[in-house]
């Protein structure tokens, strides 16, 4: 590796300058990753150094840039993403693998009962028309009593849930939820919700005569445009009967809500803008609001993790000959799923990830070739940036052609056909370029295709896919190693894309 | 003679450049200093340790021995950091004593010693190193230094059924390595650009009653559509016609038995092997044929072969006649008692045409022996003349690479290789060369075999041994 180098710079919300060659410091254990979909994937080395530097790194050197270049050419890129750091045997851990600064919450709104008395609690529910309506401990659903209704003969006659009268007051052009549980031991029985002024039937349900448990959910539809108060009641349906009712929910239907973004502008200014849209259950406004603010404060920052637990450590591991600091590096690529795409609907893929792109922050469009290929952005929940472009990417086209897209020098991002051609041939445990030598693991690209030289000659494919041939590789990514003894360059692996997670 | 080690600093083909002898001028082996490692069976590499003794004249001296070893250590280094630029290698050579004749092998690594007994006052007394162990890592065999035996050139090889004896008789007790081979047109006219080649030996029976090609006229059966014609451009005169003209889906067209081409009895038994199978073929003009090989055993006139090993289907689209790689096969197709004949080998070709028209065109079969190692090269051009070489070189770690050169030694461009082991099969006999090739024509590169042209191939063969030489040559 005598022309190759590694070179530390300033992240690029501290303005990117270079700062020192780190070659010698990470030659021994660099490992690096490149993917036909994603580009500069993931480095990872053991960063040389004393305490003092090592502590220095961890301290202010997340998001800090790496470069790789062999005579001057790019070759690798990325940040800092994860440190960890061993002082006298105990790891501490920095990530910004989880890290978010601009957080919100998407959740279900649900409204309070109407009902003071659903579960029969506090007593029976309030005759009506004559029934004899008691607590009862005999069939309980929740808490310690339901309500029993008897009626003995053919008239109707019931209970109602909501008391006296016509208690309970709805609004127009808002939808409510009714839901309660039953058990029916005879006769048949109607759940309604009436109104007022006609003491029609806004939402009904039936036993139809059958006995047995039964849950009880009906809706009054967003398109009503009564206003005013209504019962609910459980009335006999011309026969005589008993029923149990207990657990009754009157309130407004559940609502899909997010708040707004809450954002640490500091954090942002340091690292750029990484949002979480979190997903939760139904909750109230305030609520879904705290948890986005406790969210927040919880993942602005990639602070120190601790050890889950602290135990006696021997005189063998403390000391400076044990500190070491790792460091996993992420291509630019992974910014990519720093935000939402913004970008929606039906395109041409090329033009989407265009567009994408332009919502980017750290990464910008370098070669796009045209697809006309109609892409639709799914907008019925968030959905990253990378995730849009790996889509895109991994559909192809409409000839069923591979395309490969990555961020590679410069942060560009590059979309294009893959080129289907024979780059590289694997011969007696080593890989050759299309000139005849060995490759240097640093200049290997992943969508190229690889010929298997050692493979036994025969026949190729019938199916005018050059992938298909037996001899072939498609390979979906390249690692290149440390150098070791035998390997002075480095290792280099290659990947075909069922090994490629 | 005494016993001998050196390192020497060499490349193929020239004279040592420089060389430390270990077992004189004061460097000597140590009791029990070397063990020779006999390679294990697939070894690419061997590991030893050699022990040595430095008696110097004064402490400079022994310095002076030291970094002579040190100077090796540094070009060893050299290779492992760039085998492709650096120019020498460096090699263990030895020879025992009174051996006959000295044998080396490649230094793959080199490890110094982690210390030195410098400060033992007997030793330092006397100006000596006690103990000075190198640690080594060798290719598995050992060769014959240069120079290199002689060889015969070879001429006038037919491109579409290449047979020619060697004229050397190849000793060692491994396969020997080619460190040259080198193949062009025979002469003006003559042209090159793909070849496959392979070698016959006496392992499986007399290679000179070997029969490289089977011509599809004289198969016992000729399937659905498919009849002789006479063409002076076929291997024997005759190609036979296939025309979907009834049936252009995949099915037998033609079943070829050992018998129909081998016509002596005592002669069936030398046609085992394992073999890369070759169908020279062509099609009308926008014709798409896929053809398929099965073997196994089947009476020759049989229609197909019964319980058939598959090879998968491969395009035959050109419409010039040229070489189409139908896969592996091995004679017999399974363990067969030698008291049995093989009489009912046979190969089936399947057939079907996919495009709207157009005619199947089949002349021969032509088996490449890959027992004993076998290679393809291709070029990316046309060879024209007899000025271009195809030339694959073997390397002392067994690497190889392959150019096309011109007669004045440039290498013009880079070429192809293909299967994975190469050498030459050393039973102390001449080995035959089997050979097929094809050049380019037109824009595009189409692959074309004319029956009339000829090739030439040179070599330059090491002979290798796995444990002493001796006096072989």
């Amino acid at each position: 590796m005598s022309d190759w180098s590694a070179t530390l710079y300033n992240s690029i919300k501290r303005g990117n300058a270079p700062l020192f060659g780190i070659a010698d410091r990470i030659r021994s254990t660099w490992r690096r990753s490149i993917r036909a979909i994603g580009g500069y994937w993931i480095g990872t080395c053991e960063y040389a150094g004393d305490r003092g530097e090592l502590q220095e790194m961890f301290q202010e050197g997340m998001f800090r840039e790496l470069r790789e270049s062999v005579g001057g050419l790019e070759t690798w890129r990325g940040f800092i993403a994860e440190q960890r750091l061993t002082l006298d045997g105990v790891v501490y851990i920095r990530s910004m693998v989880d890290q978010a600064n601009a957080v919100k919450a998407l959740y279900t709104r649900i409204g309070d009962t109407l009902l003071s008395n659903g579960g029969a609690e506090s007593g029976a529910w309030t005759v009506y028309n004559g029934a004899t309506v008691t607590q009862s401990t005999a069939w309980v659903n929740t808490g310690t009593y339901s309500c029993k209704i008897v009626v003995a003969d053919t008239t109707i006659r019931g209970a109602r849930i909501s008391g006296a009268g016509y208690a309970l007051t709805i609004v127009a052009n808002t939808a409510y939820e009714i839901t309660g549980v039953v058990k029916a031991d005879s006769g048949s029985w109607r759940i309604s919700v009436n109104r007022a002024d006609t003491d029609a039937s806004l939402a009904h349900d039936s036993t139809r005569g059958a006995t047995g448990e039964r849950s009880v959910k009906m809706a009054i539809p967003a398109t009503n445009t009564y206003a005013g108060t209504v019962d609910l009641r459980i009335t006999s349906e011309a026969s005589a009967g008993t029923i149990y009712g207990d657990t009754f929910y009157f309130g407004i239907a559940p609502y899909q809500a997010q708040t707004g973004w809450s954002t640490d502008t500091n954090s942002i200014a340091e690292y750029g803008r990484m949002e979480l849209a979190s997903l939760e259950v139904g909750m109230t406004s305030a609520a879904a609001n705290a948890k986005v603010a406790t969210l927040l404060k919880k993942l602005a920052w990639p602070k120190v993790v601790p050890p889950g637990e602290f135990t006696l450590i021997g005189n063998e591991l403390t000391g400076d000959s044990g500190d070491k600091l790792e460091l996993t590096v992420h291509g630019y690529v992974h910014t990519l799923a720093n935000k939402y795409s913004l970008t929606t609907g039906t395109g041409a893929a090329s033009a989407q990830v265009t567009a994408v792109l332009g919502e980017a922050e750290f990464v910008t469009a370098g070669s796009i070739t045209s697809n006309t290929l109609s892409n639709l952005i799914d907008t019925r929940g968030p959905i990253k940036h990378w995730q849009v472009l790996m889509d895109i990417a991994n559909a192809g086209d409409a000839s069923g052609n591979r395309w490969t897209c990555g961020v590679y020098n410069g942060r560009l991002f590059d979309y294009g056909q893959a080129d289907g051609r024979v780059a590289y041939h694997y011969r007696g445990g080593k890989f050759y370029h299309s000139a005849g030598g060995e490759l240097e693991p640093w200049f290997a690209e992943p969508g190229h295709l690889l010929y298997l030289d050692d493979a036994p000659v025969g026949p190729t494919q019938i199916s005018g896919n050059a992938e298909d041939d037996p001899h072939v590789v498609y390979i979906s990514e390249v690692e290149m190693g440390p150098a070791t003894d035998q390997y002075p360059q480095g290792t280099l692996t290659m990947r075909h894309e069922a090994q490629v997670m | 003679m005494g016993c001998s080690i050196q390192l020497v600093r060499l490349n193929d083909f020239a004279a040592d450049i420089d060389s430390i002898d270990l077992s004189a001028n004061g460097y000597s082996l140590d009791r029990d200093g070397y063990f020779p490692v006999v390679a294990p069976i697939g070894a690419k590499s061997v590991h030893e340790v050699i022990t040595l003794k430095l008696q110097g004249t004064s402490k400079d001296d022994l310095a002076a021995m030291t970094q002579e070893i040190d100077e090796k250590i540094k070009q060893v280094q050299w290779w492992i950091d760039d085998p492709g630029v650096e120019r020498y290698q460096v090699w263990l050579r030895v020879q025992q004593e009174n051996e006959s004749l000295p044998r080396q092998a490649q230094l793959l690594n080199i490890i110094p010693p982690d210390k030195l007994r410098v400060f033992v006052p007997e030793e330092i007394t006397d100006n000596y190193i006690g103990s000075y162990s190198l640690g080594i890592e060798r290719t598995p065999f050992w060769e014959d230094p240069y120079p290199y035996p002689t060889t015969t050139d070879k001429t006038s090889i037919n491109s579409i059924v290449g047979v020619a004896q060697l004229s050397e008789t190849i000793n060692g007790d491994v396969p020997a390595r080619i460190a040259k081979f080198s193949v062009n047109p025979n002469g003006v006219g003559d042209e090159l650009g793909t070849y496959w080649a392979g070698w016959k030996t006496s392992r499986f029976g007399n290679p000179a009653n070997f029969t490289p090609a089977w011509s599809l006229n004289l198969a016992g059966y000729l399937g659905t559509d498919t009849s002789t014609t006479v063409d002076t451009s076929a291997y024997n005169g005759n190609r036979i016609t296939c025309t979907f003209g009834t049936n252009a889906t995949l099915i037998s067209r033609a079943v070829i038995a050992l018998s129909d081409v081998v016509s002596d009895s005592s002669k069936y038994t030398d046609q085992r092997g394992t073999y890369l199978v070759l169908l020279r073929a062509m099609v009308d003009t926008n014709t798409k044929v896929k053809a398929r090989l099965l073997y196994s055993f089947g009476a020759s006139g049989v229609p197909s072969l019964v319980n058939p090993a598959y090879r998968s289907r491969q395009p035959i689209e050109g419409t010039n006649w040229s070489y189409y790689e139908l896969g592996v096969i091995s004679i017999p197709a399974m363990k067969s008692p030698l008291s049995y004949s093989l009489q009912n080998f046979a190969i089936e070709i399947d057939a079907e045409r996919t495009s709207v028209s157009g005619t199947l065109y089949m002349d021969c079969l032509m088996l490449i022996p890959i027992d004993d190692s076998a290679i393809k090269v291709i070029s990316p051009g046309n060879i024209a003349g007899s000025s271009g070489f195809l030339v694959a070189y073997q390397w002392g770690d067994n690497s190889l690479s392959s150019f096309v050169g011109t007669s004045s030694i440039i290498i013009t461009a880079a070429s192809v290789i293909q299967q994975g082991t190469w050498g030459l099969p050393a039973n102390n006999e001449a080995p035959y060369l089997i050979i097929a090739s094809q050049s380019y024509t037109g824009g595009n590169n189409d692959p074309i075999n004319v029956k009339s042209k000829l090739i030439a191939m040179s070599y330059t063969y090491i002979p290798r041994w796995r444990t002493l030489r001796g006096n072989v040559t």
